[in-house]
């Protein structure tokens, strides 16, 4: 369900709901008796001992069939998918309490015009993730790691905004094994099927992406893997290895 | 205005947000009860600061938050599975809408209860961001975040049941 179906969902939940008029008269008929006799009512609740037992017993069976008895599965999937993350940038209305941000690099333009991300002023939530688990896809801005001023020194590269902060997607998360084979990313050996997951799938890709490889790296505990959209343009861990979860300032919500 | 026109005006509305954060009718017909008791009892210290409306709603927040969290322990609240009053004529078509609207009133109900009440009041009852902030006290700043983060924990819960990484 993308965005407008979902919102569409939403506000047709609210026409598709009927209150029952013998429902709504039989309780005004309750709040006057208990406003006359102050009658404590609504004895729904079922002594707890047994009201515990019972939930206890039907939580399980419940969340066992919600999960579809996914505790019970064995057969692992090859690839890895992620129909909720969206390619383009959507326009908030929001500003107190978020970081707005002009953003300077390309790394992450897929060749719309206009950009996404470059020259525009870029909405970031602080607080994310004091509420939120970090996910796969998401687009965090972060304070670059030492790594990168260690590899932009020893490798002599010259990168044209040595900024202290960058923008990039969460590709692999603490724990997971990442390999990059002709371009195509695997998380665990197994091929991310995303449009972030190949390096060629940008049009605005470079010949080469397609002869790209990075040999294993596990993530550690408390580190990201982060990656630009351009895999050419811009340093990421690509380059100089995950970087820790400190570091992210917010997720990127859009543009202004 | 008494209680009783408060009720005749608005209770549908009180009854529809609560039985959106709770999914039963009876239980919802319960909590307007107990919503407008507590209406009737303050309604001679209402003094207009916000309209009758969205001083309601907060009452019926406040009474429907306290009881989901009174049965914190005990998961299970009966879920209605019969949204029979959808309004499609054909009978495929209501059973699709029917399958995915109550995949989204189940994920709905698995929100923590700030992101329920805002999507309610905002995505489903439609409140204005103003409306909305008075019925919940909140900045109109912290609605708009707020609405922001629960769409997005919506949708990520739609599309990943099982989502969730170890920080």
């Amino acid at each position: 369900m993308n965005k407008e179906q979902l919102d569409q969902t939403l506000s047709d939940l609210n026409r598709s709901v009927a209150r029952n008029l013998e429902d709504k008269e039989r309780t005004l008929s309750k709040i006057r008796l208990t406003i006359d006799n102050k009658i404590p009512t609504n004895k729904y609740l079922l002594k707890p001992p047994i009201a515990l037992m019972i939930s206890a017993v039907l939580f399980v069976i419940i969340s066992i069939s919600i999960n579809n008895g996914a505790i019970f599965r064995t057969a692992q999937e090859s690839t890895i998918t992620d129909p909720y993350t969206e390619r383009k940038l959507e326009k908030v209305n929001m500003e107190d309490g978020m970081l707005v941000i002009t953003y300077g690099s390309d790394n992450m333009e897929w060749g719309d015009n206009p950009y996404n991300y470059l020259s525009r002023d870029i909405v970031v939530d602080p607080g994310y993730y004091e509420v939120e688990k970090i996910q796969r896809g998401d687009v965090v801005f972060y304070n670059e790691p030492e790594a990168y001023f260690n590899y932009v020194q020893e490798k002599g590269v010259y990168s044209e905004d040595i900024n202290d902060t960058k923008i990039a997607r969460i590709i692999a998360l603490p724990g997971e094994e990442i390999k990059i084979v002709n371009g195509q990313i695997y998380i665990n050996n197994r091929k991310l099927d995303t449009f972030y997951g190949n390096g060629t799938n940008n049009i605005r890709s470079n010949d080469y992406e397609e002869e790209y490889n990075m040999e294993t790296i596990r993530v550690p505990k408390g580190h990201i893997f982060v990656c630009g959209d351009l895999w050419w343009r811009g340093l990421d861990s690509k380059e100089y290895g995950p970087i820790p979860m400190e570091n992210i300032i917010g997720k990127v919500m859009g543009y202004q | 205005m008494d209680w009783e026109e408060l009720y005749h005006q608005y209770s549908d509305h009180v009854f529809k947000f609560i039985y959106f954060m709770v999914g039963n009718k009876g239980i919802a017909e319960d909590l307007t009860h107990d919503t407008y008791v507590r209406v009737e009892k303050a309604l001679p210290n209402y003094r207009g600061e916000s309209s009758y409306y969205t001083w309601i709603i907060s009452i019926a927040r406040n009474v429907t938050n306290d009881f989901l969290r009174r049965r914190k322990k005990i998961r299970f609240i009966p879920f209605e599975n019969n949204l029979h009053d959808l309004t499609s004529e054909k009978v495929e078509e209501r059973i699709i809408q029917e399958e995915s609207t109550l995949e989204v009133m189940r994920v709905i109900h698995n929100l923590k209860l700030n992101y329920r009440n805002v999507i309610i009041l905002r995505k489903i009852q439609e409140l204005s961001v103003e409306e909305t902030a008075e019925a919940l006290g909140w900045s109109s700043s912290k609605v708009k975040s707020t609405t922001y983060r629960a769409m997005e924990k919506l949708r990520k819960e739609l599309h990943y049941p099982d989502n969730g990484e170890e920080a």
